[in-house]
């Protein structure tokens, strides 16, 4: 039975809270990889062998991505989803897992003032696509997000203002 | 503004203790063993500003791995982040109920503050088969230490305590020169594809130090 579009690119949402560093959910299987990184996989979907930039944890930034196969109705196979994660580190201005803090480091983009996560959502975008946001939209690439999540994920595409799916 | 007033709708509370973890290896040369001893850090989150995936926590670790001078050039890391000290000390309870246990630890007797590992909670242990190429990485297996080393060395025991020790530092860089500042680099450039992926791959330089 094929999944819908909504309900997979909110589980990929979700999924990104749990996979590398500070990851919410752990498989006991090897370390610090949440669920399992590249070659794994969730659903049809599997993980893309991409390094996140240096600094992402000194500023609270993660994200992965993924290549998607078949059964998933409205997304055709092979496209690629990038998924951000949201908050996960409110109060303390340093996490030795989590990392930095996501008001300061990720929230105040909201307000139009750019951030560093704003900034490593861009790189990280590229390094996937192999694209500069400002070269066109990346074809058969799909951004979501949770939360600060899908406020990073409508980053990329400012220019070019089409699919983002923003789970709330 | 915002940002103040959400700071200001918010609890976090922290407890911080170090633990020690020790790793024996017996080789044919005898018994050898390394540590390091790290700073866990107990922490949650509430508060009637705080968005739902935000809330809670758990115990994070800071810190260098353990690492074993095997000899002939032969190293045994213990890679970061260990299970925290409250799967060892109070397993089943959750790390809200146990940190405050955890710091009652600090200055007893040994015997009370000292635990083995139990081998499902073993950390992941790895070695290079040449020390100064990171993408030379191999996972050890815990029970079978001679399959990658040879006849003779077999994992004798991994304790974890908690200790009045201050965190070490600079040991693990002695033996991996090339280990950098920032902890996200795996061990060896991204392939960008989705199936065999290398074990190096699997390894980021955070695991061997977690600078804060």
């Amino acid at each position: 039975m094929a999944i819908s579009k909504e309900l997979f690119l909110a589980i990929l949402s979700l999924d990104s809270y749990s996979r590398g560093y500070g990851s919410a959910i752990d498989d006991g299987v090897g370390s610090d990889d949440g669920l399992g990184e590249a070659g794994h996989g969730v659903g049809s979907a599997s993980i893309k062998d991409v390094d996140i930039p240096n600094g992402s944890k000194d500023a609270g930034f993660y994200a992965v991505s993924y290549t998607v196969g078949e059964g998933v109705d409205g997304i055709a196979s092979g496209t690629t989803v990038i998924s951000y994660r949201g908050t996960d580190n409110f109060g303390e201005y340093y996490n030795a897992d989590r990392g930095a803090n996501d008001i300061l480091n990720g929230w105040l983009g909201g307000s139009g003032t750019p951030t560093s996560q704003t900034s490593l959502a861009l790189e990280f975008y590229q390094s996937v696509t192999g694209k500069s946001v400002f070269e066109g939209a990346a074809e058969n690439t799909i951004l979501t997000g949770h939360s600060l999540g899908g406020g990073l994920a409508a980053t990329p595409r400012a220019p070019h203002p089409i699919s983002v799916r923003i789970a709330a | 503004m915002v940002a103040a007033l959400s700071l200001t709708a918010c609890t976090n509370s922290k407890t911080q203790w170090n633990s020690k973890i020790t790793i024996e290896v017996e080789t044919p040369n005898g018994v050898v063993s390394g540590f390091s001893v790290t700073r866990e850090t107990a922490s949650f989150t509430t508060g009637a500003l705080v968005p739902g995936e935000a809330r809670g926590g758990g115990v994070s670790r800071a810190g260098e791995a353990a690492v074993v001078d095997l000899g002939d050039g032969k190293y045994l890391f213990a890679l970061l982040p260990n299970p925290d000290s409250t799967q060892i000390f109070f397993p089943g309870q959750g790390p809200q109920d146990a940190a405050p246990k955890m710091a009652g630890l600090i200055g007893q007797s040994r015997q009370l503050r000292a635990r083995d590992y139990p081998k499902m909670s073993f950390p992941m242990l790895v070695t290079f088969t040449d020390i100064k190429n990171p993408k030379t990485v191999k996972e050890v297996a815990p029970t079978d230490l001679a399959a990658t080393f040879g006849a003779g060395y077999r994992l004798k025991a991994v304790t974890q305590e908690i200790t009045e020790e201050v965190i070490t530092a600079g040991d693990i860089e002695k033996v991996l020169s090339w280990l950098g500042q920032d902890p996200e680099p795996k061990l060896g450039p991204a392939t960008g594809g989705t199936t065999n992926i290398p074990f190096y791959r699997r390894v980021s330089h955070g695991q061997f130090l977690n600078r804060r």
